[in-house]
């Protein structure tokens, strides 16, 4: 398309796509869903541990000098954080702990009042200051000093390591990896499904004839691949900024981080894998004549991006294994495994932008054939209509 | 003026198109008549880009037709070719875009053909939730959109009822009055007949006649006498060179020489006549003629 008219009627079918697929139940409902699917990929898992936990202890009663500092420290040593308050009354800690201003109340140094059950976490670490506290005084009547006792009791300071499962690979970063390529998958694979079914509805009800009558098969194909991909852009992008934005919240020891520039890319390759299959679902679409044959008329490309996906997969053990490393620039396969790579080890830099600069290459290439072929077969009728048919027919239109 | 000369179109062993030449003039109402099979829907779509021709040229006012130009002419297919769920003015404001119309200009266009059609009322229905007829009528309004110069629809009488095949015709009528050309494809002669100026029939993809209809017929080289009498008919076919199209109880259909003189004809008839009546051939018996063998069983042909 040379011209500022071709571009205006692809544009008008771009605009008609656009308008009318978002006007469906079905994308709006889909769109909430993933929306609150992703939330909950990325909310669910870190709810049990919400990073350094602050605990609230009441003390009543007989309080032994020291009693609250013990607590401190025994919390620092187990990684949490504690807040103390003493009331005057065993009543009024009692009746803290029954309007959850404190977790637990210690009375006399020798009862643990809880709300509903005793947690053995918390449990654990009074009774163990309380222990602390009563060596020191029984040490202190022995006439060992303060700070030697003290000394003595200190407790040890543990550090903590996470190890992950794979050498190099932690547990988060593979989390991360595998919703990326799942994410990429379902969407390319949904948005290329909606090319496919677009376009043999269209020659089915023959509504291409009415179109093609006033404009050329490639403006057609243009603006349906750029309406259905602007959407399933917005979509994806949706999606992502919610993963983001989910993330960000929830700000917990577990949650992945994830690089600013993934995000960005994740994108950029949703844009490549799209373009790489929708154009080729397109050309499938157009050698179909009904819509129960278009899956079948495209199980080819289907079967190549699921075989792409599963192959991702499979490298979430073994991320630079050269296998892994050769898919991540094949076109077929990148969009799904550059940016598993990119999750999961050092990438320099260098290599997604060849390789989506490869993907690109290649869909300048795919839109040229893809285009030949849906141009020799969207006016053909009859049964599915042989590849080699339709491309020779693609000369004679546009 | 829309102009094919020598089309010919084959697929594989079929020969859908033969050396098609035909022309559609401006202002005038062409009907395009065939068996099925004889390459009428095939002549169409070459017009509209739709089927390239193996040979043969097409022309609008003189010029190559392209894409610019087809944006001048509207096409209403025989099968529906609409969107089933879109909303129905939607649709039409989207194919007049196609046309090159403005949104603002779409829009208005849209508005007028809804009330043209009477379906101001059903703007926001999904066009599958319309009668076949009130379908067909805005298959015809987004062919009529644009004002096109030149307006071909395949069988748009097909499935109508008499109250819609009559606004369908006033409708094709006036479109012809506003200056466009206008060729429609249909099998009932005798609609044909009372609705165009000029015929076209095509039979196994060749033209076998074509030009205006009253002159078709009158060139005719016989003449059709229609006799209702009490009378003895015999004597009537004692006429020279007549011969019986038709003959029941007290009624004959002779066919005679243009040559032979109605006088005669009169004579011969006598008294004892109900209703007399001399004529050209009609559509129908001119396409017999043109036609001519048996197409029975020959309707699996490509159209």
């Amino acid at each position: 398309m040379r011209r500022p008219e071709g571009w205006q009627r692809a544009w008008v079918v771009a605009a008609r796509e656009i308008r009318e697929r978002a006007r469906t139940r079905t994308f709006q409902w889909s769109t909430v869903f993933a929306v609150l699917a992703m939330v909950a990929i990325v909310v669910v898992p870190s709810l049990g541990s919400d990073g350094p936990k602050t605990y609230r202890v009441g003390f009543a009663g007989t309080v032994a000098a020291g009693s609250a500092d013990a607590v401190g420290a025994q919390a620092k040593a187990a990684d949490a954080r504690v807040r103390t308050t003493v009331y005057d009354t065993v009543a009024a800690g009692e009746q803290a702990v029954r309007a959850r201003k404190v977790d637990v109340l210690l009375v006399d140094g020798t009862r643990l009042a809880w709300r509903i059950r005793a947690d053995a976490t918390l449990g654990a670490l009074v009774a163990n200051a309380v222990q602390a506290v009563q060596v020191r005084d029984r040490a202190a009547e022995q006439g060992l000093s303060i700070a030697q006792v003290g000394r003595l009791l200190a407790p040890v300071a543990m550090t903590n390591d996470v190890l992950g499962s794979a050498a190099g690979v932690d547990d988060s970063a593979r989390d991360v990896a595998f919703w990326a390529v799942v994410l990429l998958f379902l969407s390319v694979s949904i948005y290329g499904q909606m090319v496919l079914t677009g376009v043999v509805q269209e020659k089915q009800t023959r509504v291409a004839e009415v179109m093609l009558s006033r404009m050329r098969p490639r403006e057609l194909l243009a603006g349906k691949v750029l309406g259905i991909g602007a959407l399933g852009l917005a979509q994806f992008a949706l999606i992502v900024l919610t993963a983001g934005v989910s993330l960000t919240a929830v700000d917990s020891v577990d949650a992945p981080h994830v690089a600013t520039s993934l995000w960005v890319w994740l994108v950029v390759w949703f844009v490549l894998g799209y373009a790489f299959y929708s154009v080729v679902y397109a050309a499938f679409g157009a050698l179909a004549s009904r819509v129960e044959d278009a899956s079948s008329a495209a199980a080819p490309i289907s079967i190549v991006m699921f075989a792409g996906y599963l192959a991702a997969l499979s490298a979430l053990e073994s991320p630079d294994s050269s296998l892994a490393t050769v898919l991540s620039f094949l076109p077929p396969t990148a969009p799904m495994s550059m940016p598993l790579r990119m999750t999961l080890t050092s990438v320099p830099v260098w290599q997604p932008v060849a390789a989506a600069l490869l993907t690109a290459a290649s869909v300048w290439l795919l839109v040229r054939v893809a285009g030949r072929v849906y141009t020799g077969a969207i006016l053909r009728s009859g049964t599915r209509i042989p590849l080699r048919a339709a491309w020779h027919g693609g000369t004679q239109h546009g | 003026m829309l102009e094919l000369r020598e089309v010919s179109k084959a697929y594989g062993e079929v020969r859908a198109l033969d050396g098609c030449s035909f022309e559609v003039t401006p202002g005038r109402l062409t009907g395009f008549v065939g068996p099925n099979g004889a390459g009428k829907t095939t002549a169409m779509r070459v017009v509209f880009g739709l089927v390239a021709p193996d040979e043969g040229t097409l022309a609008w006012q003189g010029a190559p037709v392209d894409v610019d130009v087809r944006r001048r002419f509207g096409y209403m297919p025989e099968e529906r070719g609409l969107y089933p769920r879109m909303r129905v003015r939607d649709q039409l404001v989207f194919f007049g875009r196609l046309s090159g119309l403005s949104p603002s200009a779409a829009g208005r266009a849209a508005d007028r053909w809804l009330g043209t059609m009477g379906l101001a009322d059903r703007a926001g229905s999904r066009l599958d939730d319309l009668s076949h007829g009130n379908q067909q009528r805005v298959q015809l309004a987004t062919a009529l959109l644009h004002e096109p110069d030149l307006v071909v629809l395949d069988e748009p009488f097909s499935g109508l009822d008499p109250l819609a095949m009559e606004s369908m015709s006033s409708m094709l009528r006036e479109v012809a009055g506003s200056g466009a050309a206008v060729l429609f494809s249909s099998h009932q002669l005798d609609l044909v007949e009372h609705l165009c100026e000029d015929v076209v029939v095509i039979d196994s993809g060749r033209v076998v006649l074509r030009g205006r209809l009253a002159e078709m017929r009158t060139a005719a080289p016989y003449r059709f006498v229609d006799v209702t009498t009490h009378g003895d008919l015999d004597r009537l076919l004692q006429l020279d060179g007549a011969s019986v199209a038709a003959r029941t109880e007290g009624q004959v259909r002779l066919r005679v020489p243009r040559g032979v003189d109605p006088a005669a004809v009169l004579q011969a008839i006598g008294s004892d006549v109900e209703r007399v009546s001399y004529e050209p051939p009609t559509l129908s018996e001119l396409f017999r003629a043109a036609v001519g063998h048996d197409r029975a069983g020959d309707d699996d042909a490509q159209t």
